[in-house]
């Protein structure tokens, strides 16, 4: 299903942390492209800046220097209202503790992202609905998060990140703290939402979860060491 | 609409929490209200006492207490009928918009007689217009008018108590006729009751009863005094604000026209109300300085709520930007949190502000005078708390970097 155009370029991109006179180098010139369709995972070690690559593709974040174009948008020059809007329509996130709203039902989790991007009170409810039940989770709607399992949990964070049909599915470390049955259980819906055309950024450090992508990348001291292009 | 739902449902999360906000702002605004409404009240009942002596009074009258020998010796009013004339003739340039000559019998409260009822009675001659100056009104019967005034007619208008001691009814009262300084009367006029308790309650001379006054023409009072002797001028000046000033331009022509045998001295209701402004004002201001402490310390409670909120929520926020909340919806959840607040503490402390002035206007017997701009000033206070309160709490929240509230667990 993968097509040609990219739907990331990162070009030279370097960001560092301040600690008071000191600037702490996080990424040292990131270079990367990544094709529309494509399922990409990102290894390295912890403090190898490999989150905070995810966290500025996903527009989470900024950098200091250097270029990015998402969906041929340059987030180089955009403000923080542009970007909540890019991340409201383009981008879903699962993270590893599933970071639901833990005071709101499983179906009002889901209806948020929309809220946000101004769908109207009725189509948020039924396409909600839908997509929980496409997670086999249509008897769980009305449940707090505390009342579902962690893999249901996750599930209901992936019904979340789909909901708006985002053009990138970004899953920092989507089966961390899942066992590993239910680990593979979210890998293959995650695969599915890939073979629906999705494009989507995994970032792991366990191997066999890195191996439902069709490309890894590897990351070391804030560089590419293997695996772009 | 959305935001509305996802505030409140924050603020149900924490329900003991948003409660005592909310209590911290009822006990603000209820007792702002309380204590503006009962003030409101007290100034009413003054007012309304005041003006049964007629608000635009003033009253010129012989100066006893005069320091000269040679003037304190001499004997009479110092204010005649030719004086009346005179003042009557130059009203308009004295500002004076009515003037009444103010008439008592040498036996200050002769007996009223009839049948074997007996009973006292604080008489005044007086002139037609003095009635409408000092907000007297009938019961029954008529005012007097220039011929009583001209024929000296044995004619009275006579006050509720005088009424109930000797008549029983207003019915009987009226057309019907009394003895009193050795001639016969008839009554042509009751008047209404008037309430001077309040001044009377705080010692004022103004507490005196204005309602065993019983009024006769000036002219018919002078024919039994058998003199043409004025006690005071009761004047209604055109205009509030010059009183004063009137009140000197009278005491001057007195003093003119009768070559200073007399002293003369005043006094005006402006001047009284002055004073009476600025007590009831200062007890006003100290009472909603006290009660809006306490709505103070109550929005002092939603910031620290609202503080404690975004520090606890952090990870909430950062969700809610991860899945495309902008700063300013952030910025307007949390603000609508503390809006919300404060608005439904405004609004019950609206109604017990309500029940607590009904209650305080019972046990001080003043009116309860529901203002309708007191009413809109309490809840517009009550939303400003709150935008203030919440605005630097939500405005943290707003600017928090997704990433950063994503990492605090």
């Amino acid at each position: 299903m993968s097509q040609t155009d990219s739907i990331i370029k990162l070009n030279d991109v370097q960001k560092h942390y301040q600690k008071g006179d000191l600037a702490i180098p996080v990424l040292r010139g990131i270079d990367l492209t990544i094709k529309r369709g494509e399922f990409v995972a990102i290894m390295g070690q912890s403090g190898s800046g490999k989150s905070t690559l995810m966290n500025l593709i996903g527009c989470l974040d900024t950098f200091n220097s250097g270029e990015y174009v998402f969906d041929g948008h340059n987030v180089t020059a955009m403000d923080s209202v542009a970007l909540a809007k890019l991340r409201s329509l383009k981008i879903g996130f699962i993270f590893q503790s599933f970071n639901l709203i833990p005071q709101m039902t499983a179906l009002r989790n889901v209806e948020l992202p929309m809220i946000y991007s101004g769908k109207p009170r009725d189509a948020r409810h039924r396409l909600a609905n839908a997509m929980l039940a496409m997670l086999g989770l249509e008897d769980r709607v009305d449940h707090l998060p505390a009342q579902l399992s962690g893999g249901q949990q996750q599930r209901v964070a992936i019904a979340r990140a789909l909901v708006n049909n985002p053009s990138l599915l970004v899953a920092d470390e989507p089966t961390g703290s899942l066992d590993s049955r239910t680990g593979e259980l979210i890998m293959q819906q995650l695969a599915k939402v890939h073979k629906a055309g999705t494009t989507v950024l995994l970032v792991t450090h366990e191997p066999h979860i890195a191996q439902y992508a069709e490309r890894t990348v590897i990351i070391s001291d804030g560089k590419i060491i293997k695996g772009g292009n | 609409m959305e935001t509305i739902q996802q505030a409140w449902l924050a603020l149900r999360d924490h329900r003991l929490r948003t409660m005592l906000c909310i209590l911290g702002i009822t006990i603000g605004v209820a007792s702002v209200m309380a204590v503006s409404t009962i003030s409101k009240g007290g100034n009413y009942v003054v007012y309304s006492e005041l003006a049964t002596f007629g608000l635009n009074s003033v009253w010129v009258y012989r100066d006893f207490n005069d320091d000269s020998p040679l003037r304190r010796q001499r004997r009479g009013s110092g204010i005649d009928n030719d004086d009346y004339q005179a003042v009557l003739d130059q009203a308009d340039e004295l500002g004076i918009r009515h003037v009444s000559p103010v008439i008592r019998p040498s036996n200050w409260r002769p007996q009223v007689k009839v049948g074997n009822r007996y009973s006292g009675a604080a008489v005044l001659g007086i002139s037609e217009t003095y009635p409408s100056m000092v907000n007297d009104e009938l019961e029954a019967g008529r005012l007097f008018n220039s011929n009583d005034i001209k024929r000296k007619q044995a004619v009275a208008i006579i006050g509720p108590d005088i009424v109930d001691k000797l008549y029983g009814t207003t019915e009987k009262a009226l057309g019907s006729q009394f003895l009193m300084l050795g001639r016969r009367f008839q009554v042509i006029g009751v008047l209404q009751a008037k309430s001077r308790d309040f001044l009377a309650s705080i010692g004022s001379e103004g507490g005196q009863n204005a309602n065993d006054r019983l009024l006769l023409p000036y002219t018919t009072l002078q024919k039994i005094n058998n003199n043409k002797s004025i006690g005071n001028f009761q004047i209604e000046v055109a205009e509030f604000d010059n009183a004063e000033n009137t009140a000197i331009a009278v005491k001057q022509l007195l003093t003119q026209r009768n070559r200073d045998r007399y002293a003369y001295a005043y006094d005006t209701m402006a001047g009284y109300i002055k004073t009476s402004d600025r007590i009831l004002g200062g007890v006003a201001i100290v009472g909603i300085v006290a009660a809006s402490i306490s709505l103070l310390v109550g929005g002092m409670g939603i910031l620290n709520m609202m503080s404690t909120s975004v520090l606890e929520r952090t990870r909430e926020i950062g969700i809610r930007k991860s899945v495309g909340a902008s700063e300013a919806d952030i910025q307007r959840q949390f603000l609508l949190e503390a809006v919300m607040i404060s608005l439904i503490g405004g609004a019950l402390g609206l109604a017990i502000g309500y029940i607590s002035s009904v209650v305080l206007a019972r046990i001080t017997e003043f009116p309860l005078i529901p203002s309708p701009i007191a009413l809109l000033g309490a809840l517009l206070v009550s939303i400003v708390v709150g935008i203030a309160a919440g605005f630097f709490p939500a405005r943290r929240a707003a600017k928090m970097q997704a990433v950063d509230a994503l990492r605090t667990d």
